[in-house]
């Protein structure tokens, strides 16, 4: 009989929605307003894919593409409620990022910070 | 005697003589704390596709992945301007790009370093440096692609 590891019967348990919220805008951004989401959702009938869910979703910048929200996402749908409360800048499951953009007086457009959380799914 | 349908000698296509760009980021500003990879100087410098080891002082995996929707238009000659990285009366050529990392007052404690601000700047790889291996891939496959290159089979030109 195959031993599942701890990774596998996480997943076998709960899968999670991630969320990355719009929670400051430091400056004109044209795309984002404070409040706005992106979701990503797991795929049904898969048990490690997942996708930008556009009908939950705002608009998504290409230029946040490249941001730690990729990696975060396969980190945060793969870790034990334990390993998300005892990492370093993930604390209480919540991590924290901004676009490339700097701002003024630098850039004519602010940049928008993020906070990306998971969401078990029932 | 077959008449046979005449073949067409094989077309080889030819690399377009296009010109590579050398992307220069330098770190410029390290915003209300520490970040702990860069301080104020540090580079990260591209020849073309390729991210030079040796001219490069650090290379934090997450600030390049966030750089990576910049650096293809960047290495292909579009200036800073072009891309929205600078404002309209300042300099075309100097753009400016900051890492993902949120400056540390604008999260709850401890869940931020500082984050870093860094200056682009490109300009045309010279002959010398293509002569010098700048651009050269230096892989095991390295001579191969020298060869495929001479002959006219290879993209992109160097």
């Amino acid at each position: 009989m195959k031993t599942l590891k701890n990774w596998e019967l996480n997943q076998l348990a709960k899968r999670y929605s991630i969320v990355c919220e719009v929670t400051k805008k430091n400056g004109p951004c044209p795309i984002y307003n404070i409040g706005d989401k992106i979701v990503i959702d797991p795929v049904e009938g898969d048990p490690v894919m997942s996708a930008i869910n556009p009908e939950k979703s705002a608009p998504v910048c290409i230029r946040i593409l490249g941001t730690p929200m990729m990696s975060y996402c396969l980190l945060f749908q793969t870790r034990t409620e334990e390993e998300m409360e005892n990492d370093g800048l993930t604390q209480k499951g919540t991590y924290w990022f901004k676009c490339p953009e700097p701002g003024l007086p630098y850039t004519p457009r602010g940049w928008v910070q993020f906070k990306m959380y998971r969401e078990e799914v029932v | 005697m077959i008449q046979g349908k005449t073949v067409e000698p094989r077309q080889i296509k030819q690399p377009k003589n296009e010109t590579r760009y050398k992307v220069i980021l330098e770190a410029e500003k390290i915003d209300n704390g520490i970040c702990p990879p860069y301080t104020k100087g540090l580079k990260v410098v591209w020849y073309g596709g390729l991210l030079n080891k040796e001219e490069s002082d650090a290379l934090c995996t997450p600030m390049l992945c966030t750089f990576a929707p910049f650096w293809r238009a960047l290495s292909k000659g579009k200036t800073p301007k072009e891309l929205g990285m600078t404002t309209d009366n300042a300099d075309p050529n100097i753009g400016y790009f900051t890492c993902h990392v949120c400056p540390v007052n604008s999260t709850p404690p401890r869940q931020s370093h500082a984050n870093a601000l860094f200056k682009v700047t490109t300009r045309p790889i010279t002959e010398d440096e293509v002569k010098a291996g700048k651009t050269k891939a230096h892989g095991p496959m390295a001579e191969r692609i020298a060869e495929l290159r001479k002959r006219g089979l290879w993209y992109p030109p160097y």
